[in-house]
C-alpha cells in the first residue's frame, strides 16, 4: 500500500514574525520544526506501513531549507521524500497548496492513504487536507484520533466530533487528517539514519509539476491577505479605592460578586 | 545535523565559562577541549558549516553525562542534549573512537556495555532468584551495573526486602532499561524500542511497584519511558527511598553499628540532580548510627564518580575523576565514603584510595549488616 504523509515546516515559535511584503509567516532563518499534527500524521503512516506493508513517502511544500526536515523524516524510517519548492509558489493559499500537493502526489506515483495533520501550527486553517482529498477524489476523515486496521484491509477510524467521538469504517483510497496526540512519535534510529544518508531528496518545482506562474503563488490564490494585525490579549480594569483600603477591598469584592452573578 | 533543541542549547551559552569549573572530566584532564563550553562551540561550528570529524567525535565521548554543567548554568545551557546527539552522529557516520567501538557493538548486540550476553546478566543472583515467586507486589529491578559488577549490592537489597517481609520478586531474565545505550548512542529509536520490550516485561510481572537499584534506570523509567509511550502503570521507586520508607514504617529494623565512624556520602548524579532525591540515603546512614560529614559539593552540586561507562573506555580519566572525589571525601575527616549507586561503588573501589585511609561502603551492604 502507498502511504503519503504531507508534512509542513513551521517556525518553532509563533513569535517568528510576519514577512512585511508577502504578509505570510517568515520561514527562512528561524528555528523550525515539523508542524506537530503533521508529525503525528507521519508517525501514523509509519504505523500503517508496519501493519499493511508497502511504502511511506513524505511530501513537503516549502522553502529549500525544508530539505533538512525531510532528511529527518528519512531518519525516522520514511522510504522516499519529495520537496515541492519554487519561488512561484510563494504566497500560495490553501486552495493552491492543495492543488500543488495533489499534482506532486500524482508525480510521485499516487497514494492509497494520504495522512495530514488536522491543522498547521502556524496558519491553523485546517483547510488544506480536505481540499487535497477533493483533488485526489478521496474520502476525507478529519480530526482522527485513532486508526485500527482490520484483516479485510479496511480501516476503523475514530474521529473527534463536536460532542463525543464518531466511529467510521472505510477503505482506501482515503485521506486522514489526524489530531495531535493520536500516537507517540518515534525517534530517529541508527539504522534509518545510516540509510537516510544515501536517499536523495527529490525536488519538484513548478515546471516539473506543469504549473504556469499565474496559476500558483499569490497570483493564483483567490485568498487576499489585506492586513495582518497583532492582537493583544487581556484588558485593563481600573478600580478606584476610596478613602481607605477596607472600602476599596469591599468595592472590589462587590464588583467581583456582581460579575460572577451576572 | 543537530536538532533545533540541541542547537538552541549550544547557542544558549553566554561565555561565562563557569561550567569548566564543575566539569569533572575537564578538571581531571586539564584539556580545554573537554569542557562543556568547548563541546558547545564544536556543535555551533558544525551547525555553521564545518565538517563533523572523528576528532570532534572523540571529544564528545570525553564526558560522563553527569549534568553538573547544566545544574550550574544560569542560561539553561544543557550540554548533555547535544553531546548525546553528537554521539548518535558519530555512530551513524562511523566516527566512534576505537576505544568506544566495542562498547557500542556490545550495547547494540547484548543491551549491556560489558561484552557479555544478556543471558549471563543474572547468573550471580540466580540461586536467590530461583527461590522467589514469579509474581509479586514489588519487583526489584537490579540493573546492569549491579548485576555485572556489584551483585553483592543486589543481594543486600534483596536481603533487606526479605527482612522487611516485602512480597517481592526479581526477573530471572531481566532486560536492560536502555539507559546505557542512551548514554553511548543518544536517545534513538533503538533505545525506545528496547523501552517497549522492557516496559512489557515489567508489566507482565503484575507488580504494582518497581524498585530500581540503579538511579540511571530510575531516571529513564520515570522521565523518558512515559514520553516515548512505553509507560507502565506501576509506580517506580528508587531503592534508597523504598528502604527508607520500610525503616520509617518500622517494617525494617536497623541496629546502630558497634564501631561508629565519621562517614561522608556520595550523592549519585542522576539521583540527586535528575530525580531530586537527597534525603532518604542520609536518613538511612543516620539510622546506622554513623556520623555523617558532608563534602563541600553535595546534593544537587555533587561531583561525579567518573561513571561506569566512561571507565569502560577511558579508564585513566575515570580514575582521575574518582580520585579527585575521594580527595574531597578525605577532606571531610571521614574514614569512609558511603555510596548508594552500584556504578559509584564500583568506580570508587576500582580506582580507590591507595593510602588506605578511606573505606568505600555500599549503603545497602551496610544496612544489611545492621538489620
Amino acid at each position: 500500500m502507498r502511504f503519503v504523509a504531507c508534512i509542513k515546516q513551521v517556525p518553532q515559535s509563533q513569535e517568528s514574525g510576519i514577512d512585511s511584503v508577502t504578509l505570510s509567516v517568515r520561514r527562512e532563518g528561524v528555528p523550525w520544526m515539523i508542524s506537530p499534527a503533521d508529525e503525528h500524521a507521519l508517525e501514523e503512516a509509519l504505523h500503517l506501513r508496519e501493519r499493511f506493508g508497502g511504502e511511506v513517502q513524505a511530501l513537503c511544500m516549502g522553502v529549500k531549507s525544508a530539505v533538512e526536515m525531510l532528511r529527518y523524516a528519512l531518519s525516522l524510517g520514511v522510504d522516499r521524500v519529495a520537496l515541492v519548492s519554487d519561488p512561484m509558489f510563494v504566497g500560495s493559499d490553501t486552495y493552491v497548496t492543495a492543488r500543488v500537493l495533489s499534482r506532486a502526489i500524482e508525480k510521485m506515483g499516487g497514494a492509497d492513504v494520504i495522512l495530514c495533520g488536522r491543522r498547521s501550527f502556524d496558519g491553523e486553517t485546517g483547510q488544506t487536507a480536505p481540499q487535497l482529498a477533493i483533488h485526489q477524489n478521496m474520502i476525507c476523515v478529519t480530526n482522527v484520533i485513532r486508526v485500527e486496521a482490520n484483516l479485510r484491509g479496511s480501516l476503523k477510524i475514530t474521529r473527534l466530533a463536536d460532542e463525543g467521538e464518531e466511529l467510521i469504517e472505510a477503505e482506501p483510497p482515503i485521506l486522514l487528517a489526524v489530531c495531535e496526540g493520536i500516537n507517540h512519535v518515534r525517534l530517529p534510529g541508527i539504522g534509518s539514519m545510516r540509510r537516510a544518508k544515501d536517499v536523495p531528496v527529490q525536488v519538484l518545482n513548478g515546471e516539473i509539476l506543469g504549473f504556469r506562474p499565474d496559476e500558483v503563488g499569490i497570483k493564483g490564490s483567490p485568498t487576499r491577505v489585506v492586513q495582518v494585525e497583532r492582537v493583544e490579549f487581556g484588558r485593563s480594569v481600573r478600580v478606584r479605592i476610596e478613602k481607605d483600603a477596607r472600602t476599596g477591598a469591599e468595592n472590589i469584592l462587590e464588583r467581583v460578586f456582581r460579575a460572577s452573578e451576572g | 545535523m543537530f536538532s533545533e533543541t540541541a542547537k538552541k542549547n549550544a547557542d544558549a551559552c553566554r561565555f561565562c565559562w563557569m561550567c569548566r569549573h564543575v566539569c569533572p572530566v575537564a578538571n581531571s584532564t586539564g584539556n580545554e577541549a573537554h569542557t562543556p563550553r568547548a563541546k558547545g562551540l564544536l556543535t555551533s561550528l558544525v551547525e555553521r558549516g564545518s565538517d563533523y570529524t572523528p576528532d570532534m567525535a572523540e571529544i564528545m565521548y570525553q564526558c560522563c553525562l553527569c549534568g553538573a554543567c547544566s545544574n550550574d548554568c544560569v542560561t539553561g545551557f544543557e550540554p548533555p542534549v547535544f553531546i548525546r546527539e553528537a554521539r548518535t552522529h558519530a555512530v551513524v557516520n562511523g566516527y566512534v573512537p576505537p576505544s568506544v567501538g566495542p562498547l557500542t557493538e556490545s550495547v547494540l548486540e547484548n543491551g549491556n556495555i560489558y561484552g557479555k550476553p544478556a543471558s549471563e546478566k543474572m547468573s550471580a543472583l540466580k540461586d536467590v532468584i530461583g527461590n522467589l515467586p514469579q509474581r509479586a507486589d514489588t519487583l526489584l529491578f537490579v540493573g546492569d551495573a549491579a548485576a555485572f559488577r556489584s551483585p553483592e549490592t543486589a543481594l543486600a537489597v534483596m536481603g533487606l526486602l526479605k527482612k522487611a517481609g516485602a512480597n517481592y520478586t526479581v526477573l530471572p531474565d531481566e532486560p536492560s532499561s536502555g539507559a546505557e545505550i542512551a548514554d553511548l548512542l543518544g536517545y534513538t529509536e533503538d533505545v525506545r524500542q528496547r523501552a517497549f520490550g522492557t516496559a512489557k516485561a515489567l508489566s507482565d510481572t503484575g507488580a504494582s511497584v518497581i524498585v530500581t537499584l540503579d538511579p540511571k534506570d530510575a531516571e529513564i523509567f520515570m522521565q523518558h519511558y512515559p514520553k516515548w509511550g512505553a509507560a507502565f502503570s506501576e509506580r517506580v521507586e528508587t531503592a534508597t527511598s523504598c528502604i527508607a520508607a520500610l525503616v520509617r514504617s518500622g517494617k525494617l529494623k536497623i541496629r546502630p553499628v558497634q564501631n561508629r565512624k565519621n562517614v561522608t556520602y556520595q550523592d549519585p548524579c542522576r539521583l540527586a540532580r535528575d530525580l531530586n532525591e537527597e534525603a532518604p540515603a542520609r536518613e538511612l546512614i543516620r539510622a546506622t548510627g554513623m556520623n555523617l560529614q558532608e563534602m563541600f559539593l553535595h546534593g544537587k552540586l555533587t561531583k561525579c564518580c567518573g561513571g561506569e561507562i566512561l571507565r569502560e573506555y577511558s579508564p585513566q580519566t575515570a580514575s582521575l575523576i574518582a580520585q579527585d572525589r575521594l580527595f574531597d571525601a578525605k577532606r571531610t575527616g571521614a574514614s569512609a565514603m558511603v555510596t548508594s549507586c552500584p556504578g559509584c561503588t564500583t568506580s570508587f573501589r576500582k580506582c580507590g584510595d591507595r593510602s588506605g585511609e578511606l573505606e568505600v561502603l555500599d549503603l545497602f551492604c551496610l544496612l544489611d549488616e545492621c538489620s
